[in-house]
C-alpha cells in the first residue's frame, strides 16, 4: 500500500488514458496472455473495429495496484481485485465496476489428486503452502468459510514458482497449496494432478472485476460499452468455439505454447473461469456474491471497514453490452476459420 | 633577480626569514636534509604557494602566482602518459596556443639536444625514468625561460644516469645562461653544478651557510676529484649537520692525510 | 600490425580457458541431476537447455523480445551515464556541489528497486521509458562514483605542472583532468553496462509487455524450465557482449594503458613522419648535393 500512496503522489498520468473519446486504454495484470483471451480474440476477429473502439493494452504487473492506476488516469479501465476495490472505497475511492468477466475465483486451494483430503475442512492439522505472506489472509477467509480457524493449520510460504511448488508437493512437504489457478494448471499439466478443494463460497467470488472511474464512465460511456461488448463477444467465442480461440492465441502468443499440455490446460481453465452465470449476461456484476466476499474478507481482517456494495457495482451497462447478435459472431468465426484454414 | 624571503606557514614554520639574492645567469644549489623547507622555498619562488610574510621578486616583479618566465621541474617527470615525447615537449606551446610547425621543430630539436633523438613518437610508458626526466627537461626548455627551478629532478634515477643528466644540465646552463635554482640532497651534484651553494638547516628552515664555488666554467666531471672540491664538500657537510668547527678541521686533516 | 597477427591467438587465449571450465561446470550440473541433489523440475538438464536455446534462436519467438531488452539496456546505460557524469563532473570540480549531491547519489543507490519501480512506472508510463529509467538508475552509481574518484585523484604534481605552465582552468580540465580520470571512469562504465541489463530485466519483471524478462516469466509459468534457462543463457550472452564492447571501447580510448596499442601508435606516427622526411628537404645553403646523396652522407 506504500506503492499506492506513492502512485497517488506521483500521479501525473500524462501518458496512458487519452481524451480521445473512442480510445480505451486498459490494463491487465499480465502481458498479452491466453489467460485473458477475449481481447486477443476480439482484436483478431475485428470486434473492436466493429464497435468503433481503439483498444490500447498495457501491462500493470502485480505490484501496482490497479485502483490507483484508474484513479490517476494512467489507464481508462483496469482489472482489479474485490478486496482492492472494497479497501479503496472504504478510504474514499470512487471506482465503479460495470463489468466482471470472471464469475469464479482465480485463487484457490488445491491438493494432489491422490491425496485423501476431499474437502477444505479436512485440512485441520495439516501443512498448507502459501504463494506469499499476503495469502495468509486468503487462507483464513477460506478457513472461515469452511468453519475452521487459523490455528487449525500450519502455513509455510513456498512462493509462486510452479516448479518449486510441484517439488514441494512431490516431496510431501506440504499437504495443500493456496495460490493462483494459473499456477495450478501448470503443476497439474506437468505430472502432478491436483484437486481443487476451495470452499464454494470463496470459489464463487469474481476473479478480476474491471474497475473504472465514474467520470470516465460518463465521458466515454459509448466507447466503454463498445469495448466491453467486443470483449463479451470474444468471451462468447470462447464458450462456443474454444478450438478457434486456441488457434488464435497460438498464433498471437506463441511463447505460451512451449509446453503444450500446460497451455491447453491453462486455456481450458481460463475459458471455464469466464463461464458466465447467465449466458445472456456476460460480465454481469452480482451483488450477492460481492456481499459474501466482503463479509468473508472483513471477518478475517483483510478489510477493516465495510462499504456499501451497491456503490461499487453498476450493472446499467450489462444489457447493452450483451446486446449483440450471437449468430453474427458465429458467422464471423466461421469466416475467419475459412480464411485461416481452421 | 632579487629575492627577500620570509615565510611563516600556518602552524608549521617551514621557512624562517630566509633571504637570498640570485644574480642573473647564476646557478644556485639549495641543499639541506629533509624537512628543511627547500622544496617549500622553491614552490614559493615558483608562485605555487602563497607567502605568509616577506616578499619574493623575479625579474623585478613580485611573485604571487605561476608565471611564464619561470620554469619548474619536479622529481617526478609528470609527463602525460597519453602523449608522445614530442607532444609532451610541446605542451607549453600548446597551452600558450602557439603550437605551430615552428614549435614542433623546436621541440624535436630539444629532444635531440637531451639525447632523445629518434624517440619523438615514443610514449612515456616505454621510456625509462631517466629518459622521462630528459623529456621533462626538454619541455622545460620549450618556453624561453629566464628562470629555472629544479626540485630534485634526478632523485629517482640511478647514479650513472644521474651523472649523465647533470652534465646535460651543465650544458644547458652554459647555452641558455638561465638563472637556475637547484634543490638537491647530493652534495657533489650541488657543488659541481652551482656557482653558489646555499646550505639550509631544518625546523625551522634557515640558511646556515653560503658557499662560493670558484671553479671555472665550463665544468667537467673530473673537477669533483680535486682536493679543493673535496674541501668544499666537507664544508657543506658541516653546514648540514650544524656548527662544529672541530669536526670541520678534523675532517680537513683527514682529507689531507688521504 | 603486430596486433592483427595476434588476433586469432588472442581469441584462443580468451575463449579456451572458460570453455574448459564450462566442461567441468556441465559435468557437475549433470552429476547434481543424476544424484538428485536438485530436481529436474527446478533445474533442467544441460542438453535440454541447449536444445531449447537452438530451437528458440531459430524460431521467431525471441527476437522481438531480445531487441526490446537490448534497447532498454543500451538506452538506460546511456541515460544513466549522462546523468552520472553531469553530477560527477561538477561534484569533482566544486566542493560545495559534491557536498550537496553526494548524499542523494548514495540514497538513490541504496533504495530498493522494487520500491522505486512502481513510482517510476507511474511516472514514465507503461512503454519502454519506465524500463529505461530503471536501468538508468541501477547503472548510475558505479559511473558516478568512478568518475568522481577519477577527477578527485588527479596527480597533484601534474596539476602543479599545468599551473606552472600557465594553463587556464579549462585547459587543465580538458587536457589533464579528463584524460587522467578516463581509466577509472571506464572501470565504472564496464560495471554499469552489466547492471543496466539487470535493471532492464528487473523493470520487465515488474511490468512489461515485451522483453526477455517477460519471456522468462512466461516460460517459468508454464514450467518450461529448459526454455526459461535458455532465455537466461541469451541474457548472459547479451551481458558478455556488452561487457566486451565496453572493453574494446576502453582499449581504444584509454590506449595508454595497453602496450600493444602504444606500439602501434608509435609506429604509425613514425611512418607518417618518415613519409614527410622523404620529401626533398630545403636545399642546404652550402651544398648542391641531391637529397638522396645527402641522405646517404648523413647515414
Amino acid at each position: 500500500m506504500v506503492s499506492a500512496t506513492a502512485l497517488v503522489l506521483a500521479g501525473c498520468g500524462d501518458d496512458g488514458a487519452s481524451d480521445d473519446a473512442s480510445k480505451i486504454t486498459y490494463s491487465l495484470p499480465t502481458p498479452e496472455s491466453l489467460l485473458f483471451y477475449p481481447p486477443i480474440v476480439a482484436e483478431e476477429l475485428g470486434f473492436f473495429d466493429q464497435e468503433g473502439v481503439e483498444a490500447e493494452f498495457v501491462t500493470a504487473g502485480e505490484e501496482i495496484p490497479s485502483t490507483a492506476l484508474v484513479e490517476n488516469g494512467d489507464v481508462d479501465i483496469a482489472m482489479a481485485d474485490i478486496d482492492e476495490l472494497v479497501i479503496s472505497h472504504a478510504r474514499g475511492g470512487t471506482q465503479v465496476v460495470p463489468f466482471s468477466p470472471q464469475h469464479s475465483n482465480t485463487a484457490g486451494t488445491v491438493v494432489p489428486e491422490d491425496s485423501p483430503i476431499q474437502e477444505f475442512s479436512e485440512l485441520a492439522g495439516k501443512t498448507v503452502g502459501l504463494a506469499s505472506e499476503e495469502d495468509t489472509a486468503q487462507v483464513e477467509a477460506q478457513l472461515l468459510a469452511a468453519g475452521l480457524s487459523g490455528d487449525d493449520i500450519e502455513t509455510v510460504v513456498v512462493g509462486t514458482s510452479g516448479a518449486l511448488v510441484k517439488e514441494t508437493f512431490d516431496a510431501g512437504e506440504i499437504d495443500a497449496y493456496v495460490g493462483a489457478r494459473s499456477d495450478f494448471t501448470a503443476i497439474a499439466a506437468t505430472g502432478t494432478p491436483l484437486r481443487n478443494i476451495t470452499p464454494d463460497d470463496v470459489q464463487a467470488i469474481d476473479g478480476n472485476p474491471v474497475a473504472v472511474m465514474p467520470e470516465t464512465l460518463e465521458t466515454k460511456r459509448e466507447a466503454l460499452i463498445g469495448f466491453f461488448r467486443a470483449w463479451a463477444m470474444g468471451q462468447y467465442v470462447g464458450l462456443e468455439h474454444p478450438d478457434v480461440v486456441e488457434q488464435i492465441v497460438r498464433e498471437q502468443v506463441p511463447a505460451e505454447w512451449r509446453n503444450e499440455a500446460v497451455a491447453e490446460a491453462a486455456l481450458a481453465g481460463s475459458i471455464e473461469l469466464m463461464q458466465p452465470d447467465d449466458p445472456e449476461r456476460i460480465g454481469d456484476v452480482r451483488p450477492e456474491v460481492w456481499e459474501t466476499a466482503q463479509d468473508l474478507l472483513s471477518s478475517v481482517g483483510i478489510i477493516e471497514e465495510t462499504t456499501d456494495i451497491s456503490e461499487i457495482l453498476d450493472d446499467s451497462l450489462i444489457e447493452e453490452i450483451n446486446d449483440f447478435d450471437r449468430a453474427e459472431v458465429d458467422e464471423a468465426v466461421e469466416q475467419w476459420q475459412e480464411e485461416n484454414g481452421g | 633577480m632579487k629575492e627577500a624571503v620570509k615565510r611563516f606557514d600556518g602552524g608549521v614554520l617551514a621557512v624562517d626569514h630566509v633571504s637570498l639574492d640570485v644574480r642573473p645567469g647564476e646557478f644556485v644549489s639549495l641543499i639541506g636534509p629533509s624537512g628543511c623547507g627547500k622544496s617549500t622555498l622553491l614552490r614559493l619562488m615558483a608562485g605555487l604557494l602563497p607567502l605568509t610574510d616577506g616578499s619574493i621578486e623575479v625579474n623585478g616583479s613580485a611573485v604571487n602566482r605561476a608565471r611564464q618566465d619561470v620554469a619548474l621541474m619536479f622529481q617526478k617527470p609528470t609527463l602525460l602518459p597519453w602523449q608522445t615525447a614530442l607532444q609532451n615537449t610541446m605542451l607549453p606551446a600548446v597551452l600558450q596556443k602557439k603550437a605551430d610547425k615552428a614549435a614542433e621543430e623546436k621541440a624535436a630539436a630539444l629532444l635531440e639536444l637531451v639525447g632523445l633523438g629518434g624517440f619523438e613518437h615514443t610514449y612515456p610508458r616505454h621510456l625509462s625514468g631517466g629518459m622521462q626526466q630528459r623529456v621533462a627537461l626538454a619541455r622545460l626548455l620549450m618556453v624561453g625561460v629566464e628562470v629555472l627551478l629544479l626540485d630534485e629532478p634526478f632523485g629517482a634515477v640511478d647514479q650513472i644516469t644521474r651523472e649523465r643528466l647533470n652534465l646535460e644540465l651543465l650544458k644547458i646552463h652554459e647555452r641558455t645562461r638561465a638563472t637556475s635554482v637547484l634543490v638537491t640532497h647530493n652534495l657533489t651534484e650541488a657543488l659541481l653544478l652551482a656557482d653558489r651553494v646555499v646550505v639550509m638547516t631544518p625546523r625551522p628552515g634557515r640558511v646556515s651557510d653560503v658557499i662560493d664555488v670558484p671553479f671555472e666554467r665550463p665544468r667537467v666531471a673530473e673537477m669533483a676529484m680535486e682536493p679543493e672540491f673535496q674541501r668544499l664538500v666537507l664544508r657543506a657537510h658541516a653546514g648540514l649537520h650544524g656548527p662544529g668547527a672541530d669536526d670541520v678541521r678534523s675532517q680537513e686533516e683527514n682529507a689531507h692525510g688521504v | 600490425m603486430a596486433s592483427k597477427l595476434a588476433l586469432p591467438r588472442r581469441i584462443h587465449q580468451a575463449v579456451t580457458p572458460p570453455l574448459i571450465f564450462l566442461v567441468f561446470l556441465v559435468l557437475f550440473w549433470k552429476l547434481a541431476l543424476w544424484n538428485e541433489w536438485v530436481s529436474e523440475t527446478v533445474i533442467p538438464h544441460p542438453e535440454d537447455v541447449v536444445y531449447s536455446f537452438v530451437d528458440l534462436v531459430f524460431s521467431d519467438i525471441i527476437w522481438d523480445d531480445t531487441a526490446a531488452t537490448l534497447w532498454e539496456t543500451v538506452a538506460g546505460f546511456v541515460l544513466g551515464a549522462v546523468i552520472a557524469l553531469s553530477l560527477a563532473i561538477p561534484s569533482g570540480l566544486w566542493e560545495t556541489m559534491r557536498r550537496m549531491l553526494h548524499p542523494y547519489a548514495i540514497g538513490l543507490q541504496v533504495t530498493p528497486r522494487i520500491a522505486v519501480a512502481p513510482i517510476i512506472i507511474a511516472w514514465a508510463g507503461f512503454g519502454y521509458s519506465s524500463k529505461i529509467w530503471i536501468a538508468a538508475i541501477i547503472a548510475f552509481f558505479p559511473i558516478y562514483v568512478n568518475a568522481l574518484t577519477g577527477i578527485l585523484t588527479v596527480d597533484e604534481e601534474s596539476r602543479e605542472m599545468f599551473r606552472s605552465l600557465g594553463a587556464s582552468r579549462w585547459q587543465s580540465f580538458s587536457r589533464l583532468v579528463v584524460p587522467s580520470s578516463l581509466p577509472i571512469m571506464f572501470a565504472g562504465l564496464k560495471t554499469a553496462a552489466g547492471l543496466a541489463l539487470v535493471g532492464a530485466v528487473v523493470g520487465e519483471f515488474i511490468s512489461a509487455q515485451r522483453g526477455l524478462g517477460v519471456l522468462v516469466q512466461q516460460f517459468s509459468y508454464q514450467l518450461a524450465v529448459d526454455d526459461a534457462f535458455a532465455v537466461i543463457l541469451i541474457l548472459m550472452f547479451m551481458g558478455l557482449l556488452l561487457f566486451a564492447l565496453m572493453e574494446w571501447l576502453e582499449r581504444v580510448t584509454v590506449f595508454w594503458l595497453h602496450d600493444a596499442r602504444l606500439v602501434a601508435r608509435t609506429r604509425r606516427r613514425q611512418a607518417r613522419a618518415g613519409k614527410r622526411a622523404h620529401r626533398p628537404p630545403d636545399p642546404p645553403s652550402s651544398s648542391t648535393a641531391t637529397p638522396s646523396e645527402t641522405a646517404g652522407l648523413t647515414r
